[in-house]
């Protein structure tokens, strides 16, 4: 079976467990016959059309996998080029689990996390400098000017000019936070 | 034409009005240009210092940034593929690989004069004929028609584009179905929401926006530089000549009048005009193959219509108090604010603050030309900073933006989903503006359809009834038994 088959079956799952879902707000409406499912439902109908569409041309023709490059959007072209799809499992996982490739989805999850966590206005710098290193940026000097003036650009326009109000952090980074804000304020 | 001149005048003659319309020139540039932010932010901001203002300069200056932040959005939308707002989006199709192919100066000088033809030529229309127009839009647009109108777009979205007619169909239902999460909007029940309040508001549009295009664009661009296959664009200022314009002189008037015309129906506006222009576009070229790898006509239809629907949302706000959009709401609520009733009577008793507006509006379709041969000349150089540096900025900025609307941590999170999402389906062949455009027509979409079926009593036959719709609906099927037998010829040739 091939990707595109594989791809279809997937998106069948998806259309039988969002179909499933819809009986949570099955309920009929006052004032509307058609009660609160029915456009949902044909949705997740042509959904299920498309994932068997998919299917079939990916059964009938599984060599046709020439459209992993994006329909409008041309950035994988060069991609798709440099880096051929994983001929194997194997090289699938491999690339896959690349670790700076993996770092580069994971670290803003974590700097999402620590903000939560810490605050934005004390993580921020910290990510911005770990991910310009991570995207292969090494001249030392160029990274703290930048990060500098990013960072004096976001408190004077959004902190003292517009009062735009960011994650304080928890507990004593809270504290922290407020107090930073009214110095700058 | 006295009226016009006598607003001008009025604009000219007053310093104060003068410095005002440069300042909402510039940061409507300013603020449609920044991702997660846009014009309707800056509207917001200011909404409450609008009341220190009279009435005339408050109104003025709505009118410009509304103008001005049209276009902004376009210069990030082309360079980094990042939309500066929704009506922007079908302008990344073709002006970020035209970026690619070092044609930066010429896809922004594009934007730039198609940018300023569109809102010319519908602040020309809407001077002339506000009135008429408008009182023909409500009586010949029922939701009927509106929803037929939004089934041939969608039918038209699907067949946009190369690769797998299969994998378009799913982009587009996928965003139909994201635009179902939230609240139903007949009865209040929540969907797909799992009892969470931030989900029962439904997905932000602009934070999907932000992770679908600027997150999914640095997980792209990062991968390509962690594993050195990165390759910056080619900077370039070549702007087009006047030739190239004179060659699209039918797709500027086609996605003029498209613009103009969705501008004018209440809830559709601008974001509807670009998808709708640039859909027809393909649909009329002699070389649909070519949009969506750097076709200068995809820039010129999505910017020109997106444009033009700025003055055309002007006539149902003026002439009978209706908003179009977003920001024609917060225009209504500048209006209240000055004890001012939207609404006909505006036109009749405050004749001067609608000719200021109007005139202002024509003059910041003229100054973005020459305000923006400035700007991409400075803007196109951003391109030479490096990517390593500008990616985390970016996210930084998205980042920013997201939290800023709602004050939720939540659309920081969404952001980062919809970014992974979106890397994941652009990465197997995905169409992300076809996800997008199902969004938006999905929630304009449904609300008409259930307005219709109220009105026809629940007889789905009765959309053929009224012959706008029946045209739209048969254009809409006709459109889709194309696109499949298109496909099944692929098939059976291969």
């Amino acid at each position: 079976m091939g990707a595109r088959a594989a791809e279809g079956l997937i998106w069948l799952a998806f259309a039988a467990l969002a179909f499933f879902l819809t009986y949570e707000f099955d309920q009929p409406l006052r004032g509307y016959d058609f009660g609160a499912t029915t456009w949902p439902r044909a949705i997740i109908l042509m959904i299920g059309l498309g994932a068997v569409g998919l299917l079939v041309s990916g059964l009938l023709n599984p060599g046709a996998e020439a459209d992993r490059s994006a329909d409008l959007d041309s950035s994988f072209d060069a991609e798709s080029k440099a880096s051929p799809p994983a001929a194997s499992t194997a090289e699938f996982w491999r690339q896959a689990l690349e670790p700076k490739r993996l770092l580069s989805f994971g670290l803003p999850l974590v700097y999402v996390a620590a903000m939560h966590r810490f605050g934005f206005l004390f993580v921020s710098p910290v990510f911005l400098l770990a991910y310009m290193y991570l995207f292969g940026y090494r001249k030392w000097r160029v990274l703290i000017a930048v990060n500098l003036a990013i960072y004096a650009l976001v408190l004077l326009v959004f902190v003292r000019l517009l009062y735009t109000h960011f994650p304080p952090g928890l507990g004593i980074f809270h504290s922290f936070t407020g107090r930073f804000v009214d110095l700058i304020q | 034409m006295e009226n016009f001149l006598l607003g001008t005048y009025q604009l000219v003659s007053d310093p104060n009005a003068l410095l005002l319309f440069a300042a909402a020139l510039i940061a409507g540039l300013v603020f449609g240009s920044v991702p997660g932010l846009s014009s309707m932010t800056l509207a917001a901001i200011f909404l409450p210092f609008s009341v220190f203002l009279p009435s005339e300069h408050a109104i003025l200056f709505y009118g410009v940034i509304y103008v001005s932040g049209v276009y902004g959005g376009a210069t990030t939308a082309i360079l980094f593929n990042i939309p500066g707002s929704v009506e922007n989006t079908p302008t990344t199709f073709d002006g970020h690989p035209m970026v690619k192919k070092g044609q930066a100066g010429r896809a922004v000088g594009l934007a730039i004069t198609a940018s300023a033809v569109g809102g010319t030529l519908s602040c020309i229309v809407m001077m002339i004929g506000t009135a008429p127009i408008a009182r023909w839009a409500i009586s010949a647009i029922s939701p009927i028609e509106k929803f037929a109108i939004v089934f041939f777009a969608l039918a038209v979205v699907a067949g946009i584009g190369r690769g797998s007619f299969w994998k378009r169909w799913l982009s587009l239902f996928f965003g139909l179905w994201i635009g179902t999460i939230g609240t139903d909007p007949v009865g209040g029940l929540g969907r797909f929401a799992f009892g969470d309040y931030y989900v029962m508001t439904g997905i932000n549009f602009t934070v999907l926006i932000v992770g679908f295009f600027a997150v999914s664009e640095v997980f792209v661009q990062g991968e390509r530089l962690v594993r050195g296959t990165y390759k910056a664009p080619k900077v370039s200022v070549d702007f087009p000549r006047f030739a190239e314009f004179w060659r699209l002189k039918i797709a500027i008037l086609r996605s003029s009048v498209i613009g103009f015309a969705c501008g004018v129906l209440p809830g559709v506006g601008a974001a509807l005009a670009s998808f709708l222009s640039y859909s027809e576009a393909v649909r009329w070229s002699k070389h649909p193959e070519r949009f969506g790898t750097g076709e200068p006509e995809g820039i010129v239809a999505a910017e020109t219509a997106n444009n033009s629907a700025t003055g055309g949302a002007m006539v149902p706000l003026l002439a009978l108090g209706l908003p179009g959009g977003g920001f024609t709401a917060i225009m209504i609520g500048v209006l209240t604010l000055h004890d001012l009733t939207p609404g006909p009577l505006v036109m009749i008793q405050h004749k001067p603050l609608v000719w200021v507006l109007f005139s202002g509006m024509f003059w910041a379709s003229i100054a973005i030309l020459a305000l923006g041969l400035i700007e991409t000349r400075l803007i196109v150089n951003l391109l030479r900073i490096p990517f390593s540096i500008l990616g985390p900025a970016i996210i930084f900025f998205s980042v920013i933006g997201a939290f800023s609307l709602r004050n939720s941590i939540l659309d920081v999170w969404t952001i980062f989903v919809a970014g992974i999402l979106g890397y994941v389906l652009r990465r197997y062949g995905y169409s992300l503006p076809a996800i997008v455009m199902g969004v938006i027509l999905g929630q304009i979409g449904e609300e008409a359809f259930y307005q219709s079926m109220v009105l026809m009593d629940y007889r789905l036959l009765g959309f053929f009834e009224y012959p706008t719709a029946a045209v739209f609906l048969l254009l809409g099927f006709a459109t889709i038994a194309a696109h499949l037998i298109r496909t099944a010829r692929r098939g059976v040739a291969r």
